[in-house]
């Protein structure tokens, strides 16, 4: 029941042009593999169709990782389930309270679970078709966790090895930008990417044993060529060393100390929640019910393992095809219909994000080659954001907690060092925000995207992390080729409108559009964020767009109140009464996000 | 529109500047005052605690009352203003852009300028608070906008980092409005506040003042649950490991510093100081470009709003004097230099000659006993007076007698021991 | 003097807020000593007699341009009535438009102080 793609420039599936060898021997091989690199872990291995399922215990965390990056590196390896518990770190019980057995949908063609940007572009992928199409979110926005947090970065598909699914839909997705962002009206720049090459590039052990005027040469001439080279290996267009006189032109505050640069010019920037703020919406608005505020606790599968729907916190809704995009969530979602296939460790990342008085100061996407680093920490960017403010990061963290987004003390130094480098005259005090959010990774490092081999109906898009945003549109499209290969009937709906218009920015506007505006709206005169310039229009905008912002970090996501220099400590107070007023509830029943309640209560009503 | 004097902000600052402009017979009419907010006062009127106009009134008065025998001023003179109305832009060449629902788009030409915008508060991420960002982390001022002027109280256990004069001031409000107020954290070896409001807000309510001390950790990833709390080195500031203590609240109160709010003053083009983070002015609270004045604690963060009415009195008068012609010759500069113990001065320079006394305001470092806080011009001492105590949450002052002092070079002020 | 004991007060009358010694005997004040001016003193020995303070605090209002209305105490209260005077206003509610300076709660728990408002408010919507 392999997926067989139809579109004809993609006819190779990794697993299957793999020559895997018998499941026992490869037991055997991972096994040794996990004893030479992890001694101290107990550790049992069984394979069964490209798939390691690893169980036993280990005494750290680091060492569970160790065992399930062995399994996953493995050749001929498709997933890995780590089974395994970490000394002292109690396995997390699944709970499955008992929910309602009401039956809310009764048959949905496509259920799709989570609402980031995977979800919400199949979903509107899937809203051009004749179909019923429910997408349901436990939170009370889409984009709420990785989709949110990480830095709008469009790869341009050097990093991930040939061969791999992240390099394929990630090129194809990175050339499908401009056409989605147009159609959506999200504000999207190919700004090219500047590598720079410079001491910090060879790791400390390889420059040592080079000859300075060697070590130079490498920096220099050899290491820009083969960058050059493994651009062209990777079918990256565009790529070319960049002379530092003319880098001075186009980035003049990035540091002289460099050997050499690269310019890769397919690279985007693009608002990632914009972005699926308007997927979602332009997918309600083509027939898509999106039913936020609904946890789904399970996948409802019969005796024959295939497919009944799934079971949410509302009741129950029947569908012949689940798309499983929970994101860090994915692995216990395919556990609950018994298709275990790859587990989730997730990997924080953390960005620090400068006022945006500093828009001129930068334009580019600058990194820094470092070669011979950790292939899971490398990365990371000083970059621009859409909306006009300098951003450093992210990181890169192991974390065993799925919701662990803190950002610690080390973490803010150790961005704010790394990319003064580059920047020497960015100044620490102009930080004026640092987030994170957990990458969905699984073990073997690639997207686990396709019809599930244990539930049918199931299709798993898990595993999305880096370059999953610049490959959300191949992703979708990829996604759609499986379910009709997996028998979906798909019809093209006549009135599918691909556009939708997100409404005016007044801060973005000339004086003479603003005053249009306010003449036509006076809501347009009354500034409510100072930081930003956000109107009580553009708020009430976002409170009722097809896509209604429920909650104070939805309206922030929509219309940037709250995301300047004060980070809301001007317009908080401002904004609650709009949405208490717009969605009919008491001021203390306002939320930042679901479970965050503003305030507790009011003042001199009953609250001794 | 066209304006002889234009305030941006209608809070303490504003009000005083507008008053004192009138005063020194500017025609009311052609005074603007454009506030954003949807009445004038300010800050004050959030201000509901006492403690406001000793110095002016001689009495005790709270921040509504003060604001309100300036408004009356501005409403008995007659001097405009606008509410509802944000000032956009300023221009080098003294041009706001404003917008409001009534005039939609105002810009006002105006002969002079006088900034009073105030300041804003500093936030989490600005003294690098680490972990996670639910809901229930506000500054003080927020805090204190939702208490006393929305009626919202933020939750039902707060800590409060920082010991700022807002955040022991909240921790009283909150503790009267049947909250409980785990303790106040400091990461500093002193109050940053002023010791009365230690006493009245802290020591009177049973409330822990914790000095060397500051937040780690916040928990919590949709309601705060609670924060970790550390002892820190009391000379690197920096955490010591194995103090960690977890503390169990849903609301964490920062008061942390202020911040003078200057992007407006950037826009035109105004230097601005990096220590104090407000213009650099003159004697006449002039700043670098020319008719455009600055008051209040958009120049620096006092301590007393009654310093900030002298203040814009002050800039009043000058906006009006410039407005005028009355302007004398500010050719030369005498540049005001921070010395020993001395953070920082308001004025930066003198550009001014006239007889006139010029009083310079300044913050010390360290706290320090039986001290003299001097001006030196190459050397010799030509102002001392004598302080008891000096202490960086209290502003100090030292007047220079204008006919003491050359018509450029250096003066330097320092606090000195006896 | 046996008995007389020494402790250290702020004086919460200007912002200086001098550390003040006392030497007092039960509430006795025997010896001040620390203050800057002679408003010191007074507070110091009401302070260890009688500690009196100002309450501030707001009440609801209704049809006001806002639903709170800032009030503090006419003249000084004992300190340790200060909360139950809080608890007082609680239940209170006064009505838009309202003067400054009007009073809201009279004579509180017989101690001849009012309560009174600290601004005026106007109607909402007028």
């Amino acid at each position: 029941m392999t997926p067989i793609s139809r579109t004809p420039n993609r006819d190779k599936i990794d697993s299957e042009v793999r020559q895997v060898p018998p499941d026992s021997r490869m037991g055997r091989r991972i096994a040794k593999k996990i004893r030479e690199r992890v001694p101290s872990a107990e550790v049992d291995v069984q394979v069964e169709d490209g798939i390691a399922y690893l169980s036993g215990r280990t005494g750290t965390w680091n060492e569970y990782l160790g065992a399930g990056y062995a399994a996953g590196g493995m050749k001929g390896i498709r997933g890995v389930v780590a089974d395994i518990t970490v000394d002292g770190m109690p396995k997390k019980e699944l709970r499955r309270p008992d929910r309602p057995k009401e039956v809310i949908k009764e048959d949905e063609d496509v259920i799709i679970v989570g609402g980031g940007v995977i979800g919400c572009f199949i979903a509107r992928e899937l809203s051009r078709y004749d179909l019923k199409v429910t997408l349901v979110e436990k939170e009370l926005d889409v984009a709420t966790g990785a989709s949110k947090a990480n830095n709008g970065c469009v790869h341009v598909g050097i990093d991930p090895g040939k061969g791999t699914l992240k390099h394929r839909l990630c090129l194809r997705g990175n050339a499908m930008f401009d056409k989605v962002a147009q159609e959506l009206d999200v504000p999207f720049r190919r700004v090219g990417t500047l590598l720079v090459i410079t001491d910090r590039t060879l790791p400390e052990n390889v420059a040592s044993k080079i000859p300075d005027s060697l070590r130079k040469l490498v920096l220099k001439y050899v290491l820009p060529h083969m960058v050059l080279l493994y651009g062209k290996r990777k079918n990256v267009p565009g790529l070319r060393k960049i002379p530092k006189e003319e880098v001075r032109q186009i980035e003049p505050n990035l540091t002289d100390d460099y050997h050499s640069a690269v310019l890769m010019p397919t690279m985007g920037i693009i608002s990632p929640y914009e972005l699926v703020i308007a997927l979602a919406e332009n997918a309600v608005e083509n027939g898509v019910d999106l039913m936020l505020d609904t946890e789904v606790t399970g996948i409802l599968v019969n005796e024959k393992n295939e497919v009944e729907g799934i079971q949410t916190a509302k009741g129950i809704m029947r569908g012949k095809y689940v798309i499983n995009a929970a994101g860090v969530y994915a692995d216990e979602l395919a556990e609950t219909a018994g298709a275990r296939e790859f587990t989730i460790h997730p990997r924080k990342g953390a960005l620090i994000i400068f006022d945006k008085k500093l828009a001129g100061y930068t334009s580019h996407v600058v990194s820094e080659l470092l070669l011979g680093q950790d292939k899971h920490t490398k990365g990371g960017t000083a970059m621009l954001t859409t909306d006009g403010n300098p951003e450093w990061g992210p990181s890169a963290i192991e974390v065993p907690d799925r919701d662990d987004t803190s950002v610690t003390s080390d973490e803010i130094h150790d961005i704010l060092k790394k990319y003064a480098h580059l920047f020497p005259h960015i100044e620490a005090g102009s930080m004026i925000r640092y987030f994170a959010g957990v990458r969905a990774a699984t073990f073997t490092e690639d997207f686990f995207i396709g019809a599930s081999r244990k539930a049918s109906g199931l299709i798993n898009v898990a595993g999305i992390q880096s370059p999953g945003l610049a490959s959300s549109p191949a992703i979708a499209e990829y996604v759609l080729d499986i379910l009709r290969a997996e028998g979906l009937g798909m019809e093209e709906k006549p009135g599918f409108n691909p556009i939708r218009e997100s409404p005016p920015k007044f801060s973005e506007l000339s004086v003479a559009e603003m005053e249009k505006l306010i003449r036509e709206d006076t809501r347009y005169g009354n500034i409510m964020c100072r930081c930003e310039k956000v109107t009580e229009r553009e708020i009430l905008d976002a409170i009722r767009a097809p896509l209604p912002a429920l909650t104070v970090d939805a309206v922030k996501r929509r219309t940037r109140s709250g995301m300047g220099r004060c980070q809301g400590g001007f317009c908080l107070p401002r904004l609650i009464k709009v949405l208490a007023r717009e969605l009919d509830v008491p001021l203390e029943e306002v939320q930042k996000k679901k479970g965050g309640k503003v305030i507790s209560s009011r003042t001199k009503e009953g609250g001794q | 529109m066209n304006a002889k004097v234009a305030v941006i902000g209608g809070g303490p600052a504003g009000l005083g500047a507008a008053v004192a402009a009138y005063e020194a017979g500017i025609n009311p009419e052609d005074i603007h005052i454009i506030e954003r907010d949807m009445e004038l006062g300010g800050i004050l009127q959030q201000c509901i605690h006492n403690g406001f106009g000793q110095l002016i009134f001689g009495e005790m008065m709270t921040g509504p009352e003060y604001a309100s025998h300036y408004i009356d001023e501005v409403l008995k003179a007659g001097i405009r203003f606008h509410l509802n109305t944000m000032v956009l832009d300023i221009s080098p060449d003294r041009v706001i852009t404003a917008v409001n629902q009534e005039e939609c788009l105002m810009r006002i030409n105006a002969d002079s300028i006088i900034l009073a915008m105030g300041c804003r508060e500093r936030t989490r991420y600005q003294i690098h608070l680490p972990g996670e960002r639910p809901a229930g982390i506000y500054p003080a001022g927020t805090v204190q906008r939702l208490i006393n002027i929305e009626g919202a109280l933020p939750g039902r256990r707060a800590v409060i980092l920082g010991s700022g004069d807002i955040g022991m001031i909240m921790a009283r409000r909150l503790v009267l409005e049947g909250a409980e107020v785990e303790g106040v954290y400091e990461i500093m070896g002193s109050p940053s506040g002023l010791p009365r409001n230690v006493q009245q807000c802290l020591r009177d309510f049973e409330i822990p003042l914790h000095l060397s001390h500051t937040v780690t950790g916040i928990h919590g990833n949709r309601r705060l649950e609670g924060v970790t709390i550390s002892r820190v080195n009391p000379e690197s500031l920096k955490p010591m490991p194995g103090t960690e203590r977890y503390v169990e609240c849903d609301t964490l109160v920062l008061s942390v510093g202020l911040i003078p709010e200057n992007e407006l003053s950037e826009g035109a083009g105004i230097k601005l100081d990096g220590w104090t983070g407000g213009p650099i002015v003159d004697e006449e609270r002039e700043t670098s470009v020319d008719g455009i004045f600055g008051c209040g604690n958009a120049v620096h963060v006092y301590d007393l709003v009654d310093d900030v009415t002298k203040s814009s009195e002050l800039a009043g008068r000058s906006a009006a004097r410039y407005v005028k012609g009355e302007t004398i010759c500010r050719e030369h500069v005498l540049s005001i230099t921070a010395g020993e113990n001395v953070r920082y001065t308001v004025p930066q320079h003198i550009r001014k000659q006239s007889d006139e006394p010029v009083e310079v305001f300044f913050r010390v470092y360290l706290e320090a006993a039986n001290v003299k806080l001097q001006a030196l011009v190459a050397a010799e001492v030509i102002s001392e007076e004598s302080r008891r105590v000096v202490k960086p949450p209290i502003m100090e002052k030292i007047i220079l007698q204008g006919d003491l002092l050359p018509v450029d070079g250096e003066i330097i002020i320092q606090v000195v021991e006896k | 003097m046996s008995g007389a004991k020494e402790h250290i007060l702020t004086c919460i009358n200007c912002p200086m807020g001098c550390t003040i010694t006392v030497k007092a005997k039960g509430s006795k004040v025997l010896s001040v000593d620390g203050n800057e001016c002679k408003a010191g003193e007074k507070y110091a020995i009401l302070e260890m007699e009688h500690p009196m303070r100002i309450l501030t605090s707001t009440v609801k209002v209704k049809n006001g341009i806002l639903s709170r209305i800032p009030v503090r105490s006419s003249a000084e209260l004992p300190k340790g009535n200060i909360r139950e005077c809080v608890r007082l206003l609680n239940d209170l509610e006064v009505n838009a438009p309202i003067d400054i300076h009007s009073p809201v709660l009279k004579d509180l728990l017989g101690t001849g102080v009012d309560i009174i408002t600290t601004r005026s408010m106007e109607r909402d919507g007028e």
